[in-house]
C-alpha cells in the first residue's frame, strides 16, 4: 500500500473543482491593498449593497472590522515570534516535530503579512514566552509543545470569537480560512504532543496535570485562562449548564437559542469563542 | 467489458480524486475483475432512487449554512458509522481511537444542528452511496476521509459570507474548527501510515496542507462542493439563494 506525498494530493485537490474556491489568492491581495482605504472612504462595511435587510441590521462596523483583524494581527505576531524563537534555537526537536514546525511557522508567517496589508498599527513586541517563569520553551521541548498548544488553541478561540464582527465584510470568509488553519495546527500540536487533538475538558482543576498536558500549578493557571476554569466543568450530569469554557455542551442558533438551547453528549464535539477581553488577558501572559 | 473498467476507473478517479487512484489502478492490475465486479455492477446499475429525492439548501437565510452544516454532518456521521462496522484491514490501535472520536463528533454535531434548525430544516434522512469506497481497504477509506473532511471545512468557509447572525456564525465556527481538526487528524493518521510503510518522502507535515501559500484554507462556493458531493448522494443536492 502506498500513500501519495501531501504535496501531490495537495497539487491534485488544488488542480480539482473541487477547490474551485471563490475567493482565489488574488482576490484577497485586492483587497488587501482595497480593503483599508475602501473601509476608510465609505464608513461602512465591504460588500454592503450585496446585503439582504436581514445583514443590515447586524453588520459590522468598520470599527468592528478594524478591530477583529487588529486583535487577529496581534495573535498572528506573537504566534510568528514563538515559532522563530523555535527555528533559532538549538532544542532537539525531533525530524517530524522539525516538519510540522516548519509549515506552522511558514502559515503565521503569512498570515502576518496578509494581515499587515490589512490593518497597521500593530508590531511585534517583546514576548515573554515563558508566561512569567511557567514555561520554559526556549530549552525544553515539552515546555515548548506546551506553549505552542496554548498558542494555537486560543487562536482558534480568538478567531471565532471575532467572527460576529466581520459579518457583511469580505473579511468574514478570510477569517474563516485563517481560523481552519489554526484549528489544523492546533490539533498537529496536540497529537505530536501525544494528547488528544481537542481541547480537553478535564473533570477537575488537577485533571489538566494528571493527564500530563501541564506540569505545575503556574502552567494550569495558564492552561486555565486560555480553555477555561476547570472549576466549571459540572457538565457530566443530565442537566448541563451553558458555559464559556472548553467544557460547554449547551449550544444554541438564532432560531434555537440559548438559554434553551441544545445539549449535546460530548464538549469536545464543538470549539468554543473568547472574547476580544480574553484573548488579550491571555497575550498579555505572554507580554504581547 | 473493458469500456466498462474504462469507465470505473473514470467514476473513482472523479469519487475519490487522485489521492487513491493509484492504489485503485494497482487494485485492478492485482485483483482484476473479481475485485473490481462489486463496484461495476453498483456503478453501472441504473439509480433506483426516484429523481424526486432532492435536498434543496437555500441561502437565502442563515439556515442555507446551518443546513450545509447539518446535511454534512449527516454525511459524515454515516460514512464513519460504515468506516467503525466495516473496519479496514490493518487498522491500528490509534486510529481506531481516533476514527471513533471523530464518529461521535459528527453524530453529536447532527444531533444538535437538527434540533437547532427548527425550521426550515432540509430532510433528516439524506440518502448516500457509498458504493464506490471499498470498506476494507484503508488506502481507500483513508482516501476519501481526507477528501471528505477537506471538502468539509472549505464548504462552511466557502459558506460563511451567507451568515449574518451573531449567534449562527459563531455555531458555524464552533463546528469547522473541530472539522479542521478532524481533517488534520486524518491526513496525519495518512502520514503516520505512510511512514510505517517506509514511504519515500514520508513525513508528519501535511495536515494543513490544504492551505495555500498564503496560509488559507480553501473556501469553496456550494455548487462546488455539491458536484463533488453528487456522486456519494442518492439524494439530488440544490442550492439556491447564495
Amino acid at each position: 500500500m502506498t500513500f501519495k506525498t501531501h504535496e501531490q494530493i495537495f497539487d491534485a485537490v488544488a488542480d480539482s473543482s473541487i477547490t474551485d474556491a471563490v475567493y482565489s489568492r488574488r482576490d484577497v491581495l485586492s483587497r488587501s491593498t482595497m480593503g483599508v482605504a475602501a473601509l476608510a472612504l465609505t464608513g461602512m462595511p465591504i460588500g454592503l449593497a450585496t446585503m439582504t435587510e436581514q445583514a443590515l441590521g447586524q453588520a459590522a462596523t468598520t470599527t468592528d472590522v478594524t478591530a477583529a483583524l487588529t486583535l487577529a494581527l496581534r495573535l498572528e505576531l506573537l504566534e510568528r515570534a514563538f515559532y522563530d524563537m523555535g527555528h533559532a534555537s538549538s532544542l532537539g526537536f525531533s525530524a517530524a516535530e522539525t516538519d510540522a514546525l516548519t509549515v506552522i511557522r511558514a502559515h503565521e508567517t503569512a498570515h502576518v503579512a496578509l494581515l499587515s496589508a490589512i490593518v497597521t498599527g500593530v508590531t511585534a513586541g517583546t514576548y515573554d514566552f515563558t508566561a512569567g517563569g511557567a514555561f520554559d520553551p526556549a530549552n525544553s521541548v515539552t515546555d515548548f509543545f506546551a506553549v505552542a498548544q496554548l498558542l494555537e488553541d486560543t487562536g482558534v478561540r480568538a478567531y471565532k470569537g471575532q467572527l460576529p464582527n466581520l459579518i457583511g465584510s469580505a473579511y468574514l470568509t478570510t477569517a474563516f480560512q485563517l481560523h481552519s488553519v489554526e484549528a489544523r495546527h492546533a490539533a498537529e500540536i496536540r497529537m505530536l504532543r501525544g494528547f488528544a487533538p481537542y481541547p480537553p475538558a478535564p473533570d477537575s482543576l488537577t485533571g489538566y496535570a494528571d493527564e500530563g498536558y501541564f506540569a505545575s500549578q503556574a502552567q494550569i493557571d495558564i492552561a486555565v485562562a486560555v480553555y477555561g476554569p476547570a472549576i466549571t466543568i459540572n457538565n457530566n450530569s443530565g442537566n448541563p449548564t451553558p458555559s464559556t469554557g472548553e467544557d460547554n455542551k449547551v449550544q444554541g442558533s438564532s432560531y434555537a437559542p440559548l438559554p434553551t438551547g441544545v445539549t449535546t453528549t460530548d464538549a469536545t464535539a464543538f470549539d468554543e469563542p473568547l472574547t476580544a477581553a480574553q484573548i488579550t488577558t491571555i497575550v498579555a501572559l505572554f507580554g504581547a | 467489458m473493458a469500456e466498462m473498467r474504462t469507465k470505473m476507473v473514470h467514476a473513482l478517479d472523479v469519487q475519490l480524486r487522485s489521492s487513491t487512484r493509484r492504489d485503485f489502478l494497482q487494485l485492478v492490475a492485482m485483483g482484476g475483475m473479481g475485485v473490481l465486479l462489486p463496484a461495476a455492477i453498483a456503478g453501472c446499475s441504473s439509480d433506483p432512487v426516484s429523481p424526486t429525492v432532492k435536498a434543496l439548501f437555500n441561502f437565502g437565510t442563515d439556515r442555507g449554512a446551518l443546513n450545509l452544516a447539518f446535511g454534512y454532518a449527516q454525511f459524515m456521521a454515516d460514512f464513519y458509522a460504515r468506516v467503525t462496522s466495516n473496519v479496514f484491514i490493518g487498522m491500528t490501535a490509534n486510529e481506531t481511537v481516533q476514527i471513533a472520536t471523530i464518529s461521535g463528533h459528527k453524530g453529536a454535531q447532527r444531533d444538535a444542528l437538527q434540533n437547532l434548525i427548527t425550521s426550515g430544516r432540509i430532510t433528516d434522512a439524506l440518502l448516500f452511496n457509498f458504493a464506490s469506497v471499498d470498506f476494507s481497504s484503508r488506502a481507500n477509506v483513508m482516501g476519501a476521509a481526507q477528501t471528505f473532511e477537506d471538502l468539509g471545512v472549505a464548504a462552511l468557509n466557502g459558506a460563511a459570507n451567507t451568515v449574518t447572525d451573531a449567534t449562527n456564525v459563531i455555531l458555524l465556527g464552533k463546528v469547522v474548527s473541530v472539522w479542521a481538526r478532524h481533517a488534520a487528524v486524518i491526513r496525519d493518521l495518512n502520514d503516520q501510515a505512510a511512514i510505517a510503510a517506509n514511504t519515500a518522502g514520508a513525513s508528519r507535515n501535511s495536515f494543513a496542507a490544504s492551505a495555500d501559500a498564503e496560509g488559507l484554507d480553501p473556501a469553496t462556493v456550494t455548487s462546488s462542493v455539491f458536484s463533488a458531493l453528487q456522486p456519494y448522494f442518492r439524494t439530488t443536492l440544490t442550492s439556491s439563494g447564495s
